[in-house]
């Protein structure tokens, strides 16, 4: 081995050793690796598997144990908050992946889920590699997961995973965007099966809002009854979503919300644009310019498509509200910042005023 | 554990003996339970066979003494101290 690699392999066996002593608890890990960040390199990613198999055949039976600290480390450096996220990921995928040799499905079904559950995650947010390969292996470990996760055996740990599961389902990178949209609103209304209302409050509100986000996506355009079913889950969703509850959550679902009743084409015209005029103002209310400014501008825009549409009140008004409101959103969607917006709404405020 | 355990021995001490072979089989199951952490789980396997040994003794019961320790032992092998040890000792 190369000065480099010693130097990796000796801080590896200094790490599993921490991880052992503190009981992997993250309070004194995370300062330790703090302090020496710059172990955490590409050289520990190399020669990880090659120490952990030699720990492995030292421990002969007893690998398991050494196995457990190994899937330890994997969870702790993927939430290690600092030094390079996307090496951090790498390392974490790495520990998975060596575990799994030792928790073999038969022998041990409780760790090879829970370890398939993990590396699935990992996947789901690795930054290296090309984005919809790393899906695809987030897919295939979550459905390995679901082997041993049955809803008879694990009805908890089957909904979480098929919460997942379908939030990857979601992700709009997929070619095939309409049938893994599909597949998601399929996962999420079985994890409902198991996230009631009564039992599961949170994850229940949770779970409707990311179905009614699957809804609700463009591609539906054409699928009315599909903003019918949004606009339900997200009202579901504000069930638990109170303002005094959860005020962040609630003003993103009826910001949300607004979206879909500009997009209803079913019912009365007028009717969807006061209702969605009346779901930005509630969002508003805690997507203030001063703590939410992003959130806030957005808001702005969408209020002023609104008005640019709006059929009650006078004309003129409208379309004085909706290049107000357009201006404002201007204030902070500025083109440095946020070009993108910022094109899109001096687009549409040339539109306001050629009306 | 050890002083539930102890309670138990005085209050019922005809049957320590099967109390103790309980307590032996609990510390086999635990250390094999597939759930939990298994680093917690050999901690109160330990707990029970330590507690078995204290009626399993040598010259009281030497068959099951052995039997016990022996449990003890490879449970002692595996344990976070233990592991700790490995990784710190082992040359890299």
């Amino acid at each position: 081995m190369e000065q480099a690699e010693i130097e990796a392999a000796q801080f590896l066996r200094y790490t599993l050793q921490l991880i052992a002593d503190s009981q992997g608890n993250p309070q004194q890990v995370y300062p330790i690796w703090e302090q020496q960040q710059v172990r955490l390199n590409n050289a520990l990613l190399e020669v990880f598997p090659q120490v952990v198999k030699w720990f492995y055949e030292q421990k002969g039976e007893q690998r398991t144990f050494v196995a457990d600290y190994v899937f330890a480390f994997g969870n702790l450096i993927n939430q290690f908050p600092s030094g390079s996220h996307s090496l951090n990921l790498e390392l974490g995928i790495a520990a998975y992946e060596l575990a799994l040799e030792v928790y073999t499905p038969e022998a041990f079904p409780g760790e090879w889920a829970r370890t398939q559950s993990n590396l699935a995650i990992a996947y789901s947010e690795r930054i290296q590699g090309k984005r919809p390969d790393n899906l695809e292996q987030a897919v295939t470990a979550y459905k390995l997961a679901l082997q041993v996760y049955t809803p008879e055996a694990f009805p908890g740990e089957w909904a979480r995973t098929q919460s997942n599961l379908a939030t990857v389902y979601s992700d709009s990178v997929w070619k095939e965007r309409a049938g893994n949209l599909e597949q998601a609103i399929t996962a999420y209304k079985l994890a409902l099966q198991v996230y009631t209302t009564e039992a599961f409050p949170r994850e229940w509100a949770r779970t409707q809002s990311n179905l009614a986000d699957a809804y609700s996506d463009p591609i539906w355009k054409e699928c009315a009854d599909n903003l019918e079913q949004a606009i339900a889950a997200y009202k579901l969703a504000l069930q638990v979503y109170t303002p005094e509850a959860f005020p962040e959550e609630w003003a993103r679902t009826q910001s949300n919300l607004a979206t879909v009743y500009l997009e209803r084409v079913q019912e009365n015209r007028t009717d969807n644009l006061e209702q969605a005029i009346a779901a930005c103002e509630l969002a508003l209310q805690v997507y203030t310019r001063e703590i939410f400014p992003e959130q806030w501008a957005m808001i702005q825009n969408n209020l002023a498509t609104i008005y640019l549409d709006r059929i009650q009140e006078e004309r003129v008004d409208n379309l004085k509200q909706a290049i107000a409101a357009y201006q404002q959103a201007l204030q902070v969607l500025t083109y440095d910042a946020f070009p993108q917006q910022w094109a899109m709404i001096q687009n549409n405020l040339a539109t306001a005023y050629l009306d | 554990m050890p002083t539930v355990i102890a309670q138990l021995f005085q209050q019922n001490v005809e049957q320590q003996t099967s109390i103790a072979a309980d307590l032996v089989n609990l510390g086999n199951l635990i250390n094999q339970f597939p759930l939990g952490t298994r680093w917690l789980n050999l901690e109160l396997g330990i707990a029970a066979y330590e507690q078995a040994l204290t009626v399993r003794t040598q010259s009281a019961l030497p068959v099951e003494w052995a039997q016990t320790t022996n449990n003890l032992a490879i449970a002692q092998l595996s344990t976070r101290t233990q592991i700790s040890k490995f990784f710190k000792n082992s040359e890299i």
